[in-house]
């Protein structure tokens, strides 16, 4: 069983300058996934072609058995009800001109989502440990972790099988970060998460599985446990050796 | 020892709000100390107190004493002697400390040439563009005469970020203040960087004071810290003693979450 399935996929946002090269890529439905790349590696492209806004060059991506294709719109309005996205920078990514209440609500209009949408945001803002008078509140009375929190909130708000995040946790301090990473690691019991990160550390706590993406190929993944202990590939093996640790240092001194 | 910078009882304050209250620690010549702190907790306005570079609306009082000259409440002219001599600042975002519209090479003569006229000893023309080139020798860039000629936005973040420590070693100070010098770059490039840092300030025998919220990437650089919160030093003392040994809760919270990343790499949560 695959939800997503990337085969030979290239991409370029000009033709004379490739992004992406044979990307192949399953993700199996419930499993958390890290994406780990440098800038420029191409992560936040794949994530692009992934939620339907860039069309790949060439190769094909499926999701549950269904081409994304993006110029079929009937596919196209049921597959956004099924994927969500948080971003990396809480502080541009909520309108600050909209209330809590109407910011994490939007996915529920836009995606004509019936129900009390009302019960939804507080359920959503309770399953991001917030309270629910959050709702009549304007984001700047909020800090940059709360803040992701609501961006989380209006991502899962309508209960999507598939979260995207996109650096959703880079931007924080090194306490706020463990804590969203322990919320995103609660509700991706419940569905499928792609997480794209720089941060090779917090992909180990959280994800499952990994896949390590160079200069827009895909150089290893597999286990997470597995990549950790033996790196096969010297870019992830570069990768590991690279990352300061507390625990070195404790050694040495 | 000979203290190069000592901080007395340093508080910032703007419009009736403190956000440094009372601050002291001490930095001898040649010595390694880090700040460590979150967002808003102070670090980045200390260096700028202690080199007299606070923005106006906020005012300082208590004493920064930095080689031998009281910063808090100098003129503007003699702050200006003394940074580039005594202190020299590599900030957080390479492309925004840079001028994107001078080629780099020009912009590390500038302090090359400032500090040569104040030793007496000026540098003009060929001179001081091989000055220029054996300063991008020093910070480990390729083909400097290449790279000389480059605009800011041609270059990489990395390289961009060895420019702007070629202009602080341009100054030849004897603190280097390095206020987040790696969080904009990807890992491997800060690898990197820091070796560069780690490097120039033992070859030039340079004082560090390194601001970070990375509490591994200051344990791998310097030998004493100063942990801060909310504008208040919690805790201070050697690396392995506040690392080890940690006393306030605050600097345990800490240490437990970037001990948690740790552990997840090493396979053992």
């Amino acid at each position: 069983m695959t939800l997503i399935q990337v085969k030979n996929v290239d991409f370029g946002y000009s033709a004379t300058r490739q992004i992406l090269s044979d990307i192949n890529l399953e993700i199996a439905p419930g499993d958390t996934v890290g994406l780990v790349g440098e800038s420029g590696s191409g992560k936040t492209t794949l994530l692009r072609l992934l939620l339907g806004l860039a069309r790949p060059d060439s190769g094909s991506i499926t999701f549950d058995g269904q081409n994304l294709d993006t110029g079929n719109r009937a596919f196209m309005r049921q597959f956004r009800r099924q994927a969500q996205i948080v971003f990396q920078d809480p502080y541009s990514s909520l309108d600050p001109r909209q209330t809590i209440f109407s910011i994490i609500a939007e996915p529920l209009r836009s995606l004509k989502i019936d129900g009390d949408h009302r019960q939804m945001v507080a359920e959503a803002l309770e399953a991001v440990g917030l309270d629910r008078d959050a709702a009549t509140r304007y984001p700047h009375q909020f800090s940059g972790g709360q803040r992701q929190r609501i961006a989380i909130a209006r991502a899962i708000v309508a209960r999507p099988p598939f979260l995207l995040a996109d650096e959703a946790v880079s931007a924080l301090d090194l306490t706020t970060r463990t804590r969203i990473v322990d919320l995103l690691a609660r509700l991706s019991a419940e569905m499928t998460l792609l997480f794209v990160s720089h941060d090779i550390g917090v992909v180990a706590a959280l994800c499952r599985r990994i896949v390590i993406l160079e200069k827009g190929r895909i150089v290893e993944q597999g286990e997470t446990a597995k990549i950790l202990k033996n790196p096969q590939h010297p870019y992830t093996q570069r990768l590991l050796a690279s990352v300061p640790r507390l625990s070195v240092n404790e050694i040495s001194s | 020892m000979t203290a190069l910078l000592t901080l007395d009882n340093l508080s910032v304050s703007t419009g009736g709000k403190t956000l440094i209250h009372g601050l002291s620690f001490f930095l001898a010549k040649g010595e390694r100390l880090g700040l460590i702190g979150e967002s808003g907790s102070g670090k980045s306005l200390t260096a700028l107190a202690a080199t007299g570079l606070l923005p106006a609306g906020l005012s300082a009082s208590g004493s920064a004493i930095l080689a031998g000259t009281e910063v808090i409440g100098a003129p503007e002219r003699q702050l200006n002697t003394l940074r580039g001599t005594a202190a020299a600042i590599v900030f957080q975002e390479p492309l925004t400390a840079l001028d994107p519209l001078m080629r780099v090479g020009k912009q590390v003569a500038e302090p090359l040439s400032r500090r040569a006229k104040r030793d007496g000893k000026p540098l003009h023309g060929t001179a001081l563009d091989e000055a220029v080139l054996a300063l991008l020798t020093e910070v480990a860039l390729p083909d400097p005469p290449r790279i000389a000629r480059a605009y800011p936005h041609e270059l990489s973040g990395g390289q961009r970020q060895r420019i702007a420590i070629a202009m602080a070693l341009a100054c030849k100070p004897d603190l280097l203040i390095a206020d987040e010098p790696t969080t904009a770059l990807d890992v491997t490039t800060q690898a990197e960087i820091l070796a560069l840092i780690d490097r120039l300030v033992r070859e030039r025998n340079m004082a560090l004071l390194f601001i970070s919220h990375d509490l591994p990437v200051v344990a791998n650089t310097v030998s004493r810290v100063v942990v801060l919160r909310q504008g208040e030093a919690v805790e201070a003392g050697t690396v392995a003693d506040v690392f080890g040994n940690p006393q306030h809760d605050y600097t345990k919270s800490l240490l437990a979450a970037a001990r948690s990343f740790d552990r997840a790499l090493e396979g053992t949560p």
